[in-house]
């Protein structure tokens, strides 16, 4: 069943936007982080660390975790299971 | 100047809003006892707060009998669910004080007379043992309660709190607050899920003294010292208050030298950085995946995931 829209975000995630704030904002986002194995969601550095960062401890490129969480912000999120998360660098 | 945050104008608490003039006419004010950008952002713990980039000449003065708005107490966990009229009889029975750094607040087997909440500054609660040895329990914030637990056990307050920072606290007696618990359920509700946390909290605690090993131990307590006080800086998360070695010896019950040893490590990997007082976590993700016990990251890249 496809993911509800959640409404949109203005302006959309950017790759400065802290990721707890962003997760507050728009909680549905938690499934983009969770489909990269990244444990973001309730981890107690989110609320210290930029969307860029969190892409950069995992080795992720931050324009394509930016991207996916802007398709999240219309709806198209990912669905799971998702993998377990990764330890991080 | 502006920001989002509350200032303390004389009599009571005002929200002030973001781009609004934050100007000198607030003398007279306990916000005044500090610079106002540290003294918001700890008064409310908010993040939003954290972003106030203004300053208030510090100009000391002191109040003992002010009585704060009921927004002040809003956010406090043990009055969740109040109503405006329930906030205003919290408030109406309510003392604030200035505490100065280093003053202790209770001591340990004192009789607890009093209930106490933070709004500024920061307390460290210490237990001392027959043989003299401490433990740092746990450091309060702005916002938390504290000894106010106390008033359902045996024997008096269970530990010491001693201002670790210029403190701004507002109390009840103990016989205050049983009255205020009676006319709203809500508080004694709010009691006992704060005492919950508490035990749960502390089981965590004894698991880690009893399972973990020592550097996976500082590691968490630095964790939960994050949560409570982590300031975003240049390269990295600072714990917002005066925090020494000792002190982390004593919350993870192991000694000055261990400590020490561990945070010298973790210097040179250039995981942290500590200076007198102050820690500031320089790789976040390495710390939790310590205190988690993760395995380490694969030497290069980590694994890119499928999603």
């Amino acid at each position: 069943m496809p993911a509800e829209p959640h409404p949109p975000l203005r302006p959309l995630p950017g790759p400065d936007d802290i990721v707890a704030d962003l997760l507050e904002a728009a909680p549905p986002l938690g499934a983009v982080f969770h489909a990269r194995a990244m444990a973001c969601p309730g981890c107690v550095m989110a609320p210290f660390e930029t969307v860029a960062e969190a892409a950069g401890a995992y080795d992720l490129d931050p324009d394509e975790l930016v991207a996916a969480l802007r398709a999240g912000v219309r709806g198209d999120l990912p669905g799971g299971p998702f993998p377990d998360p990764h330890p991080h660098a | 100047m502006g920001g989002v945050g509350r200032r303390v104008s004389r009599g009571g608490w005002a929200l002030f809003a973001q781009g609004q003039t934050v100007g000198r006419q607030i003398d007279g004010c306990l916000i005044c006892v500090k610079g106002a950008d540290r003294c918001l952002r700890e008064c409310f713990g908010g993040r939003i707060l954290e972003r106030l980039t203004s300053l208030i000449p510090e100009t000391p003065v002191a109040h003992t009998s002010l009585k704060p708005d009921p927004s002040i107490v809003r956010g406090m966990e043990l009055f969740a669910g109040l109503d405006a009229a329930g906030l205003e009889d919290v408030i109406a029975m309510a003392h604030t004080r200035r505490v100065a750094k280093g003053e202790q607040i209770f001591a340990q087997g004192q009789t607890c007379d009093t209930c106490h909440a933070l709004i500024d500054g920061r307390v460290k609660i210490q237990q001392t043992g027959a043989d003299g040895g401490q433990a740092v329990l746990r450091f309060i914030g702005p916002g938390d309660m504290f000894g106010t637990l106390a008033m359902f056990m045996q024997g008096g307050y269970p530990a010491d709190a001693v201002a670790v920072l210029d403190c701004v606290e507002i109390t009840w007696s103990v016989e205050t607050m049983n009255r205020l618990m009676r006319r709203h359920p809500d508080i004694a509700m709010n009691a006992l899920r704060l005492l919950g946390e508490r035990l749960q909290e502390m089981q965590v605690r004894v698991r880690e003294l009893s399972t973990a090993r020592v550097e996976r131990r500082v590691a968490a307590a630095l964790l939960r010292l994050t949560r409570q006080a982590g300031r975003r800086v240049e390269g990295g998360v600072e714990i917002d208050f005066p925090l020494s070695r000792q002190d982390l010896a004593e919350m993870t019950g192991t000694t000055l030298h261990t400590v020490s040893r561990i945070m010298s490590a973790w210097e040179e990997q250039g995981l942290v950085e500590s200076g007198r007082q102050k820690v500031i976590i320089r790789k976040p993700h390495q710390l939790v995946a310590l205190a988690e016990d993760l395995p380490p990251a694969p030497a290069g890249s980590p694994e890119k995931p499928a999603g």
